[in-house]
């Protein structure tokens, strides 16, 4: 019961770092640390408020499946999307 | 590998079983619904990526403080959601309980004020689902920031709302158990087990969102 409370406690900080590193102007690293703060907090709930500190291997391997699969379709939609030559009279930019 | 006192203990074979296999078939769905929602982010990367001022422009025209209040209402949720499976494991029912109803609770503040945003954003003229106030949008092109903010917070809310029906449900379930028996605490592991995942993955997906929507462009 300690590890919950001291993980939530942990999870406040970090939405008050989010808060204070919001009122600073660092241009694109606002973003950049916003979405590392999220990610942290991410791990400490998955980890220990989704107990996968204690889960089986199974469970494991489910949850970094989950998201190596959303990093393989970020990949390749990007690749798609972001690298496109435009075609003449296309709508696409 | 199961010792022989176990294998011949079918409560506990039955018990270990369920809880890991309701466990993997819960993160599996989770894995699905992380590419429901990833699909959604995806379009919201590469619009940002053409159209980065807009979303500067747009992020400005949100509620930062209902956002931030909405996000530790979220974290205590989790919290309480956490509490009642780990009394649940010490085989508490009514703390059990009153964790779930709390956790409930917490769920539907965070709708209520997400509500009251939304009222807030169609007075504004921005809430994508009744249109927008063309003297509002300036310029024009912020109105994809504002479908795509209506588009995911809306899923989002859906996902909550389903949550708390389901919490609600489960703790009048577990309430209403009269006998209070060490059995009959054990059979509402997985359903507490799966609803608190679903609850958690829920949580994570609006850490996401306040930074992807609310701390754009200038600092506040």
């Amino acid at each position: 019961m300690k590890t919950l409370v001291a993980t939530y406690l942990a999870l406040l900080l970090l939405l008050g770092l989010t808060l204070l590193a919001h009122k600073f102007e660092l241009g694109p690293w606002n973003s950049t640390i916003g979405l590392a703060i999220a990610a942290s907090k991410a791990l400490l709930v998955a980890w220990f408020f989704m107990s996968l500190n204690t889960s089986s291997t199974s469970a494991r391997l489910a949850a970094i499946g989950g998201v190596l699969w959303i990093f393989f379709f970020y990949f390749l939609g990007a690749l798609d999307v972001f690298y496109r030559p435009a075609m003449p009279g296309s709508w696409w930019k | 590998m199961r010792s022989p006192e176990a294998i011949n203990s079918r409560v506990l074979i039955d018990s270990d079983y369920d809880v890991v296999t309701t466990q993997f078939g819960m993160w599996i769905f989770i894995a699905m619904e992380m590419l429901f929602f990833g699909g959604a982010l995806f379009l919201y990367s590469s619009e940002r990526h053409f159209y980065p001022e807009v979303f500067a422009i747009g992020s400005a025209h949100l509620e930062l403080g209902i956002a931030a209040t909405n996000t530790a209402v979220l974290l205590t949720s989790s919290l309480t959601m956490a509490l009642s499976v780990h009394f649940l494991e010490a085989k508490r029912k009514h703390y059990v309980v009153g964790f779930l109803i709390l956790t409930a609770v917490l769920g539907a503040a965070f709708l209520g004020l997400k509500g009251y945003e939304y009222l807030l954003d169609y007075r504004h003229g921005t809430l994508a689902i009744v249109g927008y106030n063309p003297d509002f949008l300036a310029p024009k092109e912020v109105a994809l920031f504002f479908s795509l903010y209506f588009l995911l917070t809306a899923l989002h809310a859906v996902h909550l709302t389903i949550a708390v029906i389901w919490c609600t449900f489960l703790a009048c379930r577990i309430g209403a158990t009269k006998i209070y028996q060490e059995s009959t605490m054990t059979k509402w592991r997985g359903p507490v087990d799966v609803l608190g995942l679903y609850w958690h993955f829920v949580d994570i997906v609006w850490v996401f969102l306040l930074p992807l929507f609310y701390l754009l462009g200038e600092g506040k």
